[in-house]
């Protein structure tokens, strides 16, 4: 039996397809099923974008179990449930997918300056983030960001991440690259790492290991790892 | 009519209404911000030293005796303390021969230290670079969540009768001569004795009733590393020189086991400067680095505070009947807090007959083990996954304090990686965005 950690898009699609070659699987989550892509359909431009891997998921959540638990350590593997702690000696396949690198500036630190997950969490809860928003770095999932606050919102951009903030009760200005941005609000993407706050020890697939905001690499890691482990 | 009034609750002023709470008195404690130490508390290095040079200083006195005192007041108020032990390591050797006499020093003061050779120092601490020479180890020296230390003292305080009125700064003070009467946007507050415990703006309310000091801030900034792990011990470099405005600061850790390195110390014109610079940041690495054979990965945060420096002591005097100044309380005030308190109290028993209530009341203490967190599980969630924080206990300490940063500094979630910082903001948004205060919620 394999143990999969994490039921977003990858967790669910590694299972889909394991339980498909026959073998048996459990998938953990400490949330609901569907990671981020489960955020992500709450924004039309970003339902749009991610549309497919979105329904892919949906089919496999329909067709897999998800277990609601807490995985604390691999080897064995320790999950945290409701009911207790259960211990389970197999191994552990890490899909817990994504995070984006803290934001963190030069200059003070008053409130509105996020990183792009966080911005697009609270848009997607129906918060209103600001009013001139400064999007820094470069993604794709910026240009995607854009579209989307730019319905509503002033938005400029700059590719440098080393940027000093000002203001005090909330963000008044911003200097990169020796430009200087008046803005509010501050979407800051420093890139991703896994997100593996137990640092549990297995193979990492998806998310995990793409580190990004691009579902076709996440898609391609996660088969790359079925073909090579379960080839038929 | 108020036997006392507290003006601030940074960790000074909170000990202080702690303290107070177990006598049969009536204390009021005012606050500027929306919930205690979230101001020189919060930004601080959360360190409880294991002494201060030079030894005949006030400050040093109440720093031993503070040390020695938290473990009990842990215990007492239910806050997380650890003695992790600070390693001072000699880079050349004109430091390595002072250990023995570094040693006797400490030892005389009371100190415990012992001696590491290079071998028993790399085991300690696998990063250090090789070239160190050896060093020595304090035991004494701790870590504390600075701002959950101060909230769990105000917490026990407002069990036991103290009141709180957050949101409400002092902005005048008229002696009427048997009272003082404290003039806010919330109104008129009337005490018989006022203590000064406003930090960095302590000699504003000194000025208030007449007495000039003045009181200048220090910066000082830290880097936050995601390397949990990267050394186990606070690790620092036997100074060639010891500075007399700074202990130098070093290669620390957080509460929760992160690299914290920093503080350094920048002298700023103004009390709102609390921005961090590029050279700073810089500066600190290339002053820490060469004590490993790493940098720890990936900076998580950079964060400034302000000490409130009044010359080189703490200032704790009464310099007008019945006002009593706790100012200047720079560091190490968050290890001398408990000890201040105590010296307050006996400084307070002059205008009052003391009476010990019969009974306190004790805060009840969550459980973070395993079993604890499955039970809470069926009704309750977990919402950060790095502290494992639950959903109830970020709306119980909401319910409290109404600020974003306070459930944040108190819970601890949030502070390692952008996972759950939205979920938070939501849980918050719902609840206390309505009836928020005027200071904006920081969301940050
Ligand atoms: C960079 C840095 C690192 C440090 N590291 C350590 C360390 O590792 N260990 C250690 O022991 N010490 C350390 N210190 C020192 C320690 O932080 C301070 O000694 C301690 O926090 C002082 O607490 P306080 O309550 O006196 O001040 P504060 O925490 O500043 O509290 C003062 C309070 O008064 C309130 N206030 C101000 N004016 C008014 C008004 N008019 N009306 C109402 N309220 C008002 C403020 O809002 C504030 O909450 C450090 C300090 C700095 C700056």
């Amino acid at each position: 039996m394999v143990v999969i950690v994490g039921a977003g898009y990858s967790g669910l699609l590694c299972a889909k397809r394991l339980k498909e070659r026959g073998v048996k699987v459990r998938v953990f989550d400490f949330r609901e099923p569907g990671g981020e892509l489960l955020v992500f359909t709450k924004i039309p431009e970003f339902r749009e974008h991610y549309g497919k891997f979105i329904d892919e998921m949906n089919s496999a959540i329909s067709e897999v179990e998800v277990e609601r638990g807490c995985v604390v350590s691999a080897n064995p593997v320790k999950v945290l449930t409701p009911m207790g702690i259960e211990i389970i000696n197999d191994s552990a396949v890490i899909a817990a997918g994504a995070v984006d690198c803290n934001p963190w500036t030069y200059g003070k630190r008053p409130p509105g300056v996020f990183s792009p997950e966080t911005a697009i969490k609270l848009i997607a809860y129906g918060y209103s983030i600001g009013r001139r928003i400064l999007l820094a770095g470069e993604d794709k999932v910026l240009d995607l960001l854009e579209t989307v606050l730019g319905r509503k919102c002033e938005v400029e951009r700059t590719k440098s991440t080393e940027v000093y903030v000002e203001g005090d009760k909330r963000v008044q200005s911003v200097e990169a690259d020796g430009e200087e941005f008046k803005c509010d609000t501050l979407i800051l993407f420093r890139g991703r790492k896994t997100f593996n706050p137990k640092n549990l020890q297995g193979e990492l697939i998806g998310n995990a290991i793409v580190k990004g905001y691009d579902y076709s690499s996440v898609k391609k890691s996660v088969e790359d790892y079925i073909n090579l482990k379960y080839s038929r | 009519m108020n036997d006392i009034a507290i003006i601030g609750a940074g960790v000074t002023g909170s000990f202080i209404a702690k303290e107070l709470s177990k006598y049969d008195l009536k204390v009021l404690v005012l606050e500027r911000k929306l919930a205690p130490g979230l101001e020189q508390t919060k930004a601080c290095s959360g360190i409880i030293h294991p002494f201060q040079l030079p030894f005949k200083l006030l400050r040093s006195r109440l720093c031993l005796e503070g040390n020695r005192m938290m473990d009990a007041e842990a215990e007492e108020l239910g806050f997380q303390f650890k003695r992790v032990g600070l390693i001072t390591v000699a880079k050349n050797p004109i430091t390595f021969l002072a250990i023995p006499l570094i040693i006797l020093y400490l030892r005389m003061h009371g100190v415990r230290a012992e001696a590491l050779s290079k071998k028993k120092l790399l085991e300690m601490e696998p990063n250090i670079s090789e070239k160190v020479y050896g060093g020595v180890f304090i035991p004494s020296a701790g870590v504390v969540n600075p701002v959950e230390m101060t909230a769990k003292a105000c917490m026990f305080a407002k069990l036991n009768g103290v009141e709180f009125v957050y949101g409400c700064e002092v902005v005048g003070i008229e002696n009427r001569g048997d009272h003082f009467v404290l003039k806010t946007k919330k109104g008129d507050f009337k005490a018989k004795v006022v203590i000064n415990c406003a930090g960095i703006y302590a000699d504003e309310i000194a000025k208030m009733v007449g007495y000039e000091m003045k009181i200048i801030p220090g910066k000082g900034t830290h880097i936050v590393f995601a390397d949990r792990g990267f050394t186990n011990h606070l690790v620092v470099a036997i100074p060639l020189k010891p500075n007399k405005r700074t202990k130098g600061g070093g290669a620390l850790i957080g509460f929760d086991g992160k690299p914290l390195w920093g503080p350094n110390l920048v002298d700023v014109e103004s009390k709102e400067d609390t921005s961090v610079k590029r050279e700073e940041i810089e500066g600190i690495i290339a002053k820490f680095s060469p004590l490993f054979r790493k940098t720890p990965k990936e900076i998580i945060a950079v964060y400034a505070g302000l000490r409130s420096i009044a010359g080189s002591d703490f200032v704790i005097n009464e310099p007008i009947e019945r006002f009593i100044n706790v100012a200047g309380i720079q560091s190490p005030g968050l290890t001398a807090a408990p000890a201040i308190a105590k010296m307050v109290l006996e400084m307070v028993s002059r205008h009052f007959e003391l009476r010990r209530k019969q009974s306190l009341v004790r805060p009840v203490r969550a459980s973070k083990n395993e079993e604890s967190i499955c039970s809470s599980l069926s009704e309750d969630e977990i919402v950060c996954l790095c502290n494992m924080v639950t959903k109830k206990q970020i709306l119980e300490v909401a319910e409290q304090f109404k600020s974003f940063d306070a459930v944040k500094q108190i819970t601890w979630a949030g502070m390692d990686c952008e996972k759950c910082k939205a979920d938070i903001m939501k849980l918050l948004g719902d609840r206390i965005l309505k009836d928020r205060e005027e200071e904006e919620i920081a969301w940050s």
